[in-house]
């Protein structure tokens, strides 16, 4: 308190701190026009778009664009998938993360952790049009690995067509991105893990602490700061799903549908011949909206629970 | 000091602006104006200038072929004197025109002539981003003609307005199984090509197939050709769509006026049985619903044994080169004319904001008229790019030491003009043989000729029912699923969920008026 108000008693030196603004102002433009501007673009959600018209001459339309979302009973099953897959992807990913980066700080020999975390992380820098090839060589009914190799092995006798069963998506799904995504979590984390300061370790084993005893009661409190913002901001996001995990790699099959269609593959799906700036934007708007509502409230749940670490 | 302090800021300041400026356009128009000696070449220049400069959209495969820059010359060589339009091509691949023109329209991009293909332009025109070309048209215009003869426009009428002008087609259709030859003579078959034949028949002939071939799946059903509505019943029998897709209901012979919900028929559902059946057997590729290896890799691979189409001269002579030692149609339906007979589904249109757009039109009524335009524009310069061997015929064939690979402008789309007076390099498809067909087209036409559906109020349902049948109809058409009847029934639910009978009721409204004034 006494700090701030000290600040606010000196008088800001403006000759100097100009040149520093100024500094700073291709990169403010660029906030500007490149996330403030396009925002504008909301008003054609609720517009019939006439382009000879111009955007702020069309008629508006109120919520027109929206119904689309909802008028064929899939919104339930859209926004059931969308949410719960982005649950698990944050559950699963979270605990992943962690626990992989906790082990990964266990293994001393330093080219060994190096070359684990390598491994992990190529299928990350991999795109999801390969990831979906690799897991077709898998799946598919004649040639596949697993009903070609792995099932006759286990002596199972299997005729599956996984991209005409949707039994095993959702695990098939979670799995992959799991797979894809662990090694770029596992690395957020590991940063974490590395700059909690090995004295405290050092005090605990003089103590007398096991090495459960350590990860407990110093390494998850010391990343806990980490994992809450990057929960929060995965929070925020919730409403959004990765279109390539979710569209490339179940091959848009039909049958599968009611456990891989999501937000975003509806709307690509049902917008792709239409060509409607409204309906687009309307979706748009959707996803922002709620994903915004969705910062606030896990925010606000964040400020219940542990106040020092929420954002706002 | 000070000054040094505004010096720095002066500085960053005018860094600022150059980056500001190097954002915005470039475009000054980079004025070509060569010093030039002789007078020959003063007058040439003057005419240049006098001509009007249109951007006119080029379709392509996916790669821009390398002499069209010599072709847009010799275009120019023959429209500046004609009419005074300069053409400058615009390269577009095709796959990208279903996407990129909304945004390309939304951004105003400098095109004069945009030509959409296989893609509703309805959208665009609720949009306004479309110019009504009624004006342009003339009495006695080489297009007038057209309309009036091959209904060019039909499909492109919207409240009354013309948004669009298509090529000429040969205006009918006519469901086919066209096979493989060699796969035919190993089976020992011979096909009628004047006989019609069910799906029993069809299943024989696959079966004899098989058994003679079986490395090849006889029937060339893919999950992939069935998006966004185009269900492929319509090879199998009688539909006309009524220039919208099979989502705002058909007709389903040549003399009724009743639309129909094609998909809850019982002829629909015995092609699925017979598609089911067909997949058990092993005629259709297993994993055919999902595959998305394109068409003609499959078939010139030898792995489809087959392509389901439409029978007319163009297809059939694309086909010879792709099937194995060519193909022969096994027709299922007779050729008939639908309501709309640009089949092809391929319009030139004017943007709104085109500023010449008469110019435009000025060009496409040439196109129509100059056979020389439009075989350039088709096939390129003649002894650089093909040669003619057949002058009686109009058969021709690529010039001396070039293949489809190594010529310089080839795979081109048919969009231009005249396609029934075009050059071509098969006999399938020759002047005479387009006639013929047309002829036949003619006598057949469905009660719906020159009518078509306008959607605009019902958006919504359509974009809900062709999510219905993206979801389903890759898989049942290959009759991939697991239990047909279970399938089917919750595909027809969905439909009736996504309102389809309003759908269908609108279209019904229209047409009995559309009917009661002619």
């Amino acid at each position: 308190m006494e700090k701030t108000l000290m600040n606010k008693k000196k008088k800001i030196n403006w000759q100097k701190t100009i040149p520093v603004y100024i500094l700073m102002l291709p990169a403010l433009l660029y906030l500007l026009f490149n996330n403030y501007l396009p925002m504008f673009g909301i008003v054609m959600a609720f517009k019939r778009i006439n382009l000879s018209l111009g955007i702020l001459k069309s008629p508006w339309c109120g919520l027109d664009n929206f119904t689309f979302l909802f008028s064929s009973g899939n919104a339930w099953i859209i926004t059931r998938n969308t949410i719960l897959y982005n649950v698990a992807f944050i559950i699963l990913g979270t605990a992943l993360g962690i626990a992989v980066a906790i082990l990964l700080n266990e293994i001393t020999h330093k080219y060994t952790s190096r070359t684990y975390q390598t491994l992990m992380l190529l299928p990350y820098l991999m795109s999801w049009v390969v990831v979906s090839y690799i897991v077709y060589a898998f799946l598919n009914s004649s040639t596949g690995f697993i009903v070609k190799s792995i099932l006759p092995a286990l002596g199972v006798e299997a005729t599956s067509d996984f991209y005409q069963d949707p039994t095993y998506w959702p695990f098939i799904l979670i799995f992959v991105n799991m797979w894809k995504t662990i090694g770029f979590n596992t690395i957020l984390y590991l940063a974490a893990v590395i700059s909690i300061s090995p004295e405290y370790y050092e005090a605990a084993k003089i103590d007398g602490a096991t090495k459960w005893q350590q990860i407990k009661y110093i390494t998850l409190p010391g990343i806990k700061s980490t994992a809450i913002t990057l929960f929060i901001l995965s929070v925020g996001r919730i409403f959004y799903s990765d279109f390539g995990l979710f569209y490339q790699v179940p091959k848009n099959s039909g049958m599968l549908y009611n456990v891989t269609q999501t937000i975003d593959t509806y709307v690509y799906n049902a917008l792709m011949t239409q060509n409607n700036l409204g309906m687009a934007s309307a979706a748009g708007f959707y996803q922002s909206i709620v994903g915004f509502v969705l910062v606030l409230f896990a925010n606000w749940v964040i400020r219940k629970v542990s106040p020092e670490d929420a954002l706002i | 000091m000070t000054l040094k302090k505004l010096l720095s800021v002066l500085l960053v300041v005018a860094m600022v602006c150059i980056m500001a400026t190097g954002c915005g356009s470039s475009g000054s128009n980079s004025n070509t104006s060569n010093d030039t000696t002789s007078d020959a070449a003063q007058n040439k220049q003057s005419n240049e200038n006098n001509a009007t400069e249109i951007v006119v959209t080029f379709l392509t495969f996916g790669q821009t072929p390398k002499d069209l820059p010599l072709v847009q010359d010799e275009v120019n060589k023959i429209t500046v004197p004609k009419i005074g339009v300069k053409i400058k091509f615009y390269p577009i691949p095709i796959a990208d025109t279903f996407t990129k023109y909304s945004t390309l329209l939304a951004g105003k991009e400098n095109i004069d002539l945009m030509i959409t293909a296989f893609q509703d332009i309805q959208p665009f025109v609720n949009s306004g981003s479309l110019m009504p070309l009624d004006n342009y048209i003339s009495e006695n215009s080489n297009i007038q003609k057209f309309i009036e003869e091959y209904g060019v426009t039909d499909g492109a009428k919207i409240d009354g307005k013309t948004y669009g002008i298509g090529p000429t087609t040969t205006l009918g259709f006519q469901g086919a199984v066209i096979l493989g030859n060699d796969y035919l003579k190993n089976a020992g078959l011979t096909i009628d090509t004047e006989k019609e034949y069910s799906l029993e028949e069809l299943s024989s002939i696959f079966g004899a197939l098989k058994k003679a071939n079986p490395n090849v799946y006889p029937c060339g059903a893919l999950g992939s050709s069935v998006v966004n509505g185009a269900s492929s019943f319509r090879f199998f029998h009688v539909i006309d769509s009524l220039g919208a897709n099979t989502t705002s209901g058909v007709l389903m012979d040549t003399t009724s006026t009743k639309i129909v919900d094609m998909y809850e028929t019982e002829e629909y559902y015995n092609f699925l049985k017979a598609m089911k059946e067909w997949y058990k057997a092993g005629y259709i590729m297993p994993d055919a619903a999902t595959n998305d290896t394109p068409a003609d890799t499959l078939i010139m691979s030898g792995v489809l044994g087959s392509s389901i189409m439409n029978n007319n001269p163009a297809v059939l002579a694309s086909l010879q080169a792709k099937l194995k030692g060519g193909g022969t149609p096994a027709s299922t339906t007779p050729v008939y004319r639908p309501s709309v007979s640009s089949a092809t589904g391929i319009y030139s249109t004017v943007p709104t904001y085109s500023k010449k757009a008469e110019a435009a039109l000025k060009f496409l009524d040439l196109t129509f008229a100059d056979d020389s335009l439009s075989n350039l524009l088709q096939w390129g310069i003649e002894g650089k790019h093909y040669k003619v061997v057949d002058e009686a015929n109009g058969i021709i064939d690529f010039a001396d030491g070039l293949d489809a690979t190594t010529s310089g402008y080839y795979n081109t789309l048919g969009v231009w003009g005249n396609q029934n007076n075009l050059l071509t390099f098969s006999k399938f498809s020759t002047k005479a043989a387009n006639l013929a067909y047309i002829e036949k087209a003619r006598a057949n036409p469905t009660k719906a000729v020159g009518y078509q559906y306008n959607s605009s109020k019902m958006v919504n349902q359509l974009v809900a029912i062709n999510t219905v049948l993206n979801q389903y109809l890759p898989t049942l058409e290959t009759g991939s699923e697991k239990d047909l009847d279970t399938t089917y029934n919750a595909f027809i639910k969905a439909l009736k969920a996504a309102n389809i009978d309003a759908v269908i009721a609108d279209n019904q409204a229209q047409f009995d008026a559309w009917l009661a004034n002619r």
